[in-house]
């Protein structure tokens, strides 16, 4: 029925969407990023969320003066098309580096235990041309599979009752027991699981309620802020500071401590169902890309998404020498994203000084 | 026709990476699965490893064959294996690790442990334990009372209401011990007895990672409920008070649900810990005559009581203070009060200075169904 | 979309003849007696016949498989018999319809639907008479659908039955009955049925949009019609319901849905529905709150674990020993020695097994359908595991999950995930519980991209009002039902007056 109807994303979707976006790979190997801050560890996502939040409020008043346009639109109207475009294709070399960190990661993962004799061509394969499926059918389709995701995986927070316990609760105390190199390390590293919800900036045009895009947005940040929060409390809860900072996985030790009366060990179901959130994540990176790609060429071509997965491909599976795969994966992403929320800062200011120049010119 | 032609691709790629291969694929048949693997000390210094692969895994009549080998990493010897069986090794039943006390004692366990732990097959509640004799003993033995070895072990390792003295050490646990920076680990003892059974004779106690003493069950139930926990197994004490041939009089109390309180003064400088001890039990056995109907007659019984239990407690604290060891986690006390780095030299260098401040509070729920 | 233009293109470029045009009732041409036996001609049990009228004479024209007897004297001669040469002979034919003389294609399109058609030439008019008579079926009981509670009428292959069948139950003239002509060569009439003020008035225009663009040679039953109106032809699960009994369909009118009925199948087309709407029999009305929620979950879960059974199977015996207790594990592996395939062609020669023996016996003559399902069930399945062929425990699965997927009342959702789980069983067998996985969000991702007549197909999981929980999975008792479904997005959400109104 809202074939044609340009609007499309109520409430629901906008909350699940800024959830899948936000919750992937980072948070198995949460515990891990944040370990220089030791026990304390658990007052950062609740820090991170709060700075998202905050970022977030910029970014929605940029785009509620653009009600229409997306960031790749906005940037060519403020900066002009040389310029504007040189930034866009830097933001979708941004997404594409993203995606390619996200499945690389989660298919790590997967070769190191659930199939370590197989190689991951035939998984990635299969994940892009999945992602390409989902994303064909427009980001309300992105929302819908995100939505799903987030219901079909949520409940695993049920399981944390085991870590809890058996852990020992006073590993909580001290509190604030930090110092301030501490705090920003783990704040830079943990931070690659705090980004997804900057790519509102490119699904804003879409949404049916701007006025209160801004409440929707931050209870999916919250929501997702909360489960992050949990993981990283019932590891702090059932590790020590040495396990949390050399395991690379800490959620699958997690979830290893599951003990049901009719299985043995169940963590490699729940890795499995993983799939979903890392998928959400990857559709909506995919469907940036492709929204960047279509922006740069002005002409709208099935090529732009198909050929994204190639690149990708080739970026996972490819003669990267490792010294900058490092660089590539680990820092790019996240300067990717510092840069993202500050340029919708700069792009506000912007936006003002042109709108005081027309008002001068028109007066 | 481009939706056919990525169809036709996917298809062809999935076909291809999965049918034709020369590798023959894993089969659950073809496995075999370790039940239990053994740690000795070879005479170089080197470690010697024993696996028992049952045919079928808790099956009551089953064969299992044993492998052997000298090796300096522990996966060498898993490769060592897998070339003398027809079969696909796999350790993601496996149930139980044995060390034996020598290779506690002079090598340490971090090092197997910590590559079993790297190993995502094997699970994090892989029992482990000590032995007295050598590990390959102990699982070559011949056990014709009982199901067979890894059955036996696995049940006898696990935690239960009669063996709740029983620290209940996985691989999990002992990692997260081991390298916390304020607990030490505590791993069962167990030795071969006369009558053709395996018993947990024992309580191993470490520094780390290497065996230096250990304490017989009941210091061990203490201990139990010194870290929290709920159920405790049956005790029997001696009291003070003497019966008319000048034999002690004995008391045993059972169905014991614990509860304990420490505080501590936050000084690491001079420690002190105050431990207050709660439990509730049932009056099964007492060989002296005082009379139990009256409230007076178990008021007295729960004050022997107390009395003993205090002393046993700080027999038990005292002897851990000597040996410079923490199984109890008294460290968390003043860890949590503790602003700045924190690390386990620190509390090692603190814990022979702790003066314990020990109360304990007994009461008696029923004497069963007589009085 | 493209598909049907397609499909459009190649009918309309045909070369056509008279006969094999599109035909259209309401083209002119002109009457005559030649014209009609031209029509006509080669229909041997067509009646062209002149009598006696009165003074005069006219031409009486009909299809004597179509008319009985009785009928045709009853309605026909009997009137004509009292008609002295008066002026008007509509005074005599009182329930006729006068043609005009230049209405040729509708004057063969009534008596091709059993009209009687009489002639009179001297007076200019033509007058049509309704003696269509066939032999139709009794009402019986669905076979395909059936309550212990309710009522147990179902549809039959006549309409104008069909119609009656409804509109016994709803007697409100906002209850709109639309007929259109389908099919090039049938020719045959469609009902489309919605309440006026509760259905929404965009989605009617666009099934009646859908239907008249339909070009196709005719249709063998409803389920073809269906299947060229639907949103997503490729997908394996149909987007429309379906049902033969009237106590579902009447219920999807009240809730604003449209029904559509073709004439000469029994059943109905419920448009639009949603994904959950596939697993709800009409018994659950019946039902008090707790049995049917109970029953609603079983079904829908049972969806998910039919298609996810045998393939868990698959990957933990391939892939992931570990998830195994113990003693299951000795117990598969013991059962599993003397078989000598890899789980996954174990998996689907069982699977094929059971699909064979499902088909035969669907198609079999009753009589000897008894013997061979009983000999195919306990022969294959205790012979196959004794010559081992299977595990046993595998036999129990695989019958366990072909039991859950007859559960859905839809027949065409059960075949479809009896086909879907096919995949599943190859993924498994590829990946393991990733490939699992994997496909299930293939799945997820198709069916959350479905559309039922332009409304998402996955309401409830995402639902379009808040009140939709209520009849979903979980249903509430009925005090509670106080708004409509989101997906029929009527203008009258509610279904009785609160305290307001």
């Amino acid at each position: 029925m809202d074939k044609g109807n340009y609007q499309k994303l109520n409430q629901y979707h906008v909350i699940f969407l800024i959830n899948g976006g936000i919750a992937g790979l980072g948070i198995l190997t949460l515990p891990n990023d944040l370990s220089s801050m030791g026990f304390n560890q658990w007052l950062v996502p609740l820090i991170l969320g709060l700075v998202a939040n905050l970022a977030l409020f910029p970014m929605i008043k940029l785009c509620s003066n653009y009600p229409k346009n997306n960031l790749y639109e906005i940037n060519e109207k403020l900066l002009g098309p040389l310029l504007g475009k040189i930034i866009n294709i830097l933001i979708t070399g941004y997404a594409i580096i993203a995606l390619s960190r996200v499945l690389r990661g989660y298919l790590t993962l997967i070769q190191t235990t659930l199939l370590p004799q197989k190689s991951i061509i035939g998984p990635l394969i299969i994940l892009l041309l999945l992602s390409a499926y989902v994303v064909k059918g427009g980001i309300k389709s992105v929302a819908r599979f995100a939505i799903l995701g987030f219901f079909l995986t949520a409940w695993t927070i049920y399981f944390s009752q085991w870590p809890i316990i058996n852990g020992d609760v006073r590993n909580f105390l001290p509190l604030f027991n930090f110092t301030r190199n501490d705090f920003l390390y783990a704040f830079h590293r943990g931070y690659f699981s705090m980004l997804g919800y900057e790519i509102i900036l490119f699904y804003f045009p879409y949404i049916m309620d701007q006025k209160r895009a801004f409440k929707h947005a931050s209870i999916g940040i919250w929501i997702t802020m909360f489960l992050y929060w949990a993981v990283c409390a019932s590891s702090v809860v059932y590790f020590s500071i040495w396990q949390m900072s050399h395991l690379r996985y800490p959620v699958l030790s997690l979830l290893k401590s599951i003990q049901l009366s009719f299985v043995e060990r169940v963590e490699n179901f729940f890795i499995a169902l993983w799939v979903f959130l890392i998928l959400s994540t990857a559709c909506l990176l995919l469907w940036l890309a492709q929204k960047g790609i279509k922006s740069i060429l002005k002409k709208p071509t099935d090529l732009s998404l198909y050929g994204v997965l190639p690149i990708i491909f080739l970026m996972i599976k490819g003669p990267i020498p490792n010294r900058y795969e490092v660089f590539l994966y680990e820092n790019l992403t996240i300067y990717g994203g510092y840069f993202l929320n500050l340029w919708a800062i700069i792009l506000l200011f912007l936006h003002y000084i042109k709108q005081t120049r027309e008002g001068k010119e028109a007066a | 026709m481009r939706k056919l032609l990525i169809f036709i691709l996917l298809l062809s790629i999935t076909v291809s990476s999965g049918c034709a291969r020369r590798v023959r694929g894993p089969k659950l048949e073809s496995m075999g699965l370790v039940g239990v693997i053994g740690f000795d000390l070879a005479e170089d210094g080197r470690t010697e490893m024993t696996v028992a692969m049952p045919q079928f895994p808790y099956a009551f009549e089953e064969e299992i064959q044993f492998f052997s080998a000298t090796v300096d990493l522990t996966h060498e010897a898993l490769v060592e294996f897998t070339k003398k069986s027809d079969k696909l090794l796999k350790y993601s039943h496996l149930m139980v690790v044995l060390f034996s006390e020598k290779y506690a004692r002079e090598k340490g366990l971090i090092q197997p442990i910590l590559d079993m732990y790297r190993n995502c097959d094997i699970g994090d509640d892989v029992y482990i334990a000590v032995t007295k004799a050598s590990a390959k003993e102990i699982m070559m033995m011949d056990l014709p009372h009982h199901p067979t070895l890894v059955r036996y072990l696995s049940f006898l390792l696990e935690p239960r209401e009669e063996t709740a003295f029983n620290p209940f050490a996985t691989i999990h646990d002992f990692v997260r011990r081991s390298t916390s920076n304020v607990y030490d680990p505590v791993v069962p003892y167990i030795e071969k007895q006369k009558d053709k059974s395996i018993k947990i004779s024992k309580i191993a106690i470490f520094e780390n990672d290497k065996m230096i003493d250990t304490i017989t069950p009941e210091e061990a139930n203490i201990l139990e409920s010194l870290t929290n926990r709920k159920k405790l197994s049956a005790i029997k004490l001696e009291t003070e008070e003497k019966d008319d041939l000048g034999n002690p009089l004995y008391v045993m109390i059972e169905f014991i649900q614990s509860n304990v309180e420490m505080s501590s003064n936050k000084n690491l400088d001079s420690p002190k810990v105050k431990v207050k001890l709660n439990f509730v039990g049932t009056l099964m056995g007492y060989t002296g005559d005082r009379n139990l109907d009256k409230p007076e007659g178990l008021l007295a019984l729960e004050d022997l009581l107390n009395k003993n239990m205090e002393k046993q407690v700080f027999d038990l604290l005292n002897k851990l203070k000597k040996l410079k060891v923490d199984p109890i986690g008294v460290g968390q006390e003043f860890r949590m009060y503790h602003r700045g780095k924190w690390n386990k030299d620190l509390w090692r260098e603190a814990i022979p200075n702790i003066e314990y401040n020990i109360e304990v509070d007994s009461k008696f729920l029923n004497t069963g169904t007589i009085d | 979309m493209w598909f049907r233009g397609w499909i459009n293109n190649i009918a309309n470029n045909k070369k056509t003849s008279l006969q094999e045009e599109s035909f259209n009732p309401n083209a002119k041409g002109e009457v005559s007696k030649e014209a009609i036996v031209a029509y006509l001609q080669d229909v041997d049990d067509a009646l062209i016949k002149d009598i006696s009228v009165g003074k005069g004479s006219a031409t009486i024209v009909y299809i004597k498989s179509l008319v009985k007897m009785e009928i045709l004297q009853e309605l026909v001669i009997t009137p004509l018999n009292t008609f002295e040469n008066q002026d008007d002979p509509e005074e005599v034919l009182k329930i006729s319809e006068k043609l005009a003389f230049d209405e040729l294609p509708k004057l063969i399109e009534g008596v091709m639907s059993g009209l009687c058609i009489i002639i009179f030439y001297d007076r200019k008019s033509i007058y049509t008479i309704d003696t269509f008579s066939p032999p139709v079926r009794n009402l019986t009981s669905s076979e395909s659908e059936s309550t212990v509670l309710g009522p147990q009428e179902a549809f039959i292959e006549a309409l104008e039955s069909n119609f009656s069948l409804i509109k016994k139950r709803i007697r409100n003239p906002n209850l709109k009955t639309k007929v259109l002509l389908l099919g090039t060569e049938t020719r045959n009439s469609v009902g489309v049925l919605y309440i006026r003020g509760i259905a929404n008035q965009e989605n009617v225009q666009r099934v009646l949009y859908r239907l008249r663009n339909i070009e196709f040679m005719g249709f063998g039953g409803t389920a073809v019609l269906k299947q060229m109106l639907e949103d997503k032809p490729y997908s394996p699960f149909p987007q429309f319901g379906i049902t033969q009994r009237v106590d579902a369909a009447v219920s999807a009118l009240l809730d604003g849905r449209i029904v559509i009925f073709l004439n000469g199948s029994p059943e109905a087309a419920i448009c639009p529905t949603s994904f959950f709407e596939m697993f709800v029999s009409p018994e659950d009305y019946y039902n008090r709150w707790t049995t049917a929620s109970l029953l609603r979950s079983l079904r829908f879960f049972g969806f998910f674990a039919t298609i996810m059974l045998t393939p868990l199977y698959v990957s933990v015996l391939t892939y992931h020993p570990e998830v195994l207790p113990s003693t299951l594990l000795s117990l598969l592996m013991e059962s599993r020695t003397k078989v000598p395939f890899p789980p996954v062609i174990e998996v689907l020669i069982i699977e094929l097994v059971i699909e064979v023996l499902r088909e035969a016996g669907a198609r079999m003559p009753t009589k000897i359908g008894q013997t061979i399902g009983i000999v195919g069930g306990i022969v294959i399945g205790t012979a196959a595991v004794d010559a081992g062929l299977a595990s046993n425990i595998l036999i129990v699965l695989v019958a366990i999950s072909a039991l859950l997927s007859f559960l859905p009342p839809n027949f065409l959702m059960s075949n479809g995930s009896r086909f879907i789980r096919y995949f599943f069983i190859l993924a498994a067998a590829l990946y393991g519980f990733l490939g699992q996985m994997i496909a299930l969000a293939w799945l997820l991702a198709h069916l959350a991209n479905l559309t039922s007549l332009g409304s998402p197909y996955m309401t409830p999981v995402i639902p379009r009002s808040a009140t939709d929980l209520l009849d979903s999975v979980l249903r509430a008792p009925i005090n509670f039902f106080i708004k409509r479904k989101g997906i029929s997005r009527s203008k009258k959400e509610l279904t009785r007056p609160t305290d307001e109104e």
